[in-house]
């Protein structure tokens, strides 16, 4: 999967679970998951076990205490 | 140090299914997740935990100001005393220890978390929409401050700080909202209070 269609899949995955519009139009990698598209941190384990059904992945805690961004969950389905 | 957080539970039923796979297993503890399991009311119990540990990061995350991180499944909940009015309980994180006092009206769970023991913290529930503004009056009123010299600022890891003009102000506080749910608490210096209003 090229860089540009992994975003693309992650902004699949988000959309559900964003309460900040404005954030998700200007969805990149740069875009952070609370402070950008106050997704709420009970839906961020949504996006974590979306990500892991995904992309066939397990995220391990200490992946999941730095999934800050669109940028680290992309960094994570890399390594694995 | 102080945190808060807001669950309501209606609105947390329709924005997170818990029950699903492994969902639990990336929040909480093994012991807190057999707690879970073997509760009369398993959903009161998980919204309660995550409560507890939301304040309790909240409180942490102001002492460090680190910036955002996810970890609930290192901060560590355990019930001392449970009673019809009020929930006391303590988040272990590392040698670090939280004191939780959380409440439940309105089909909503109300959490205060504090870093030391017996601080007397101001616990106010107001409707989202006025949440700031019921904040600020109340900083104005009781540490007389002009009320339009005050306002909030989000520092460089998102965490609320209070200014006065230009001034930084040390005064300690939470703010929490769900939905059209909210509450703030907040630590006086000058006078020691404790009142809870009605929702």
């Amino acid at each position: 999967m090229t860089e540009k269609e992994l975003i693309e899949t992650i902004k699949k995955i988000v959309k559900p679970y964003v309460q900040r519009e404005e954030g998700f139009k200007e969805f990149s990698k740069e875009t952070e998951f609370i402070k950008d598209l106050e997704i709420n941190s009970a839906n961020l384990v949504d996006v974590i076990l979306d990500v892991e059904d995904e992309f066939d992945i397990e995220i391990d805690n200490d992946s999941m205490e730095g999934m800050r961004s669109v940028g680290d969950a992309i960094e994570i389905v890399k390594k694995k | 140090m102080i945190g808060n957080d807001v669950v309501d539970l209606s609105l947390a039923k329709k924005q997170s299914n818990w029950q699903r796979p492994r969902f639990i297993e990336k929040i909480f503890t093994k012991q807190e997740q057999t707690e879970i399991n073997s509760a009369k009311d398993p959903d009161f119990l998980v919204w309660l935990f995550w409560s507890m540990k939301e304040s309790a990061y909240k409180a942490h995350q102001r002492i460090e100001n680190f910036s955002p991180r996810f970890n609930p499944w290192q901060l560590e909940c355990s019930l001392q005393e449970v009673s019809a009015e009020k929930i006391i309980g303590k988040v272990n994180l590392g040698a670090s220890s939280f004191y939780t006092s959380s409440t439940y009206a309105d089909n909503c769970i109300f959490t205060s978390a504090a870093s030391e023991k017996n601080l007397q913290i101001f616990h106010q529930k107001v409707a989202n929409k006025s949440l700031k503004e019921e904040l600020l009056k109340s900083i104005s009123e009781k540490e007389q401050i002009l009320l339009k010299e005050l306002h909030i600022i989000k520092n460089e890891n998102q965490i609320p700080q209070l200014y006065q003009l230009e001034n930084l102000l040390d005064i300690p506080f939470s703010i929490s909202h769900h939905g059209d749910k909210s509450a703030f608490v907040l630590l006086n210096k000058k006078t020691a209070y404790l009142k809870i209003n009605g929702f």
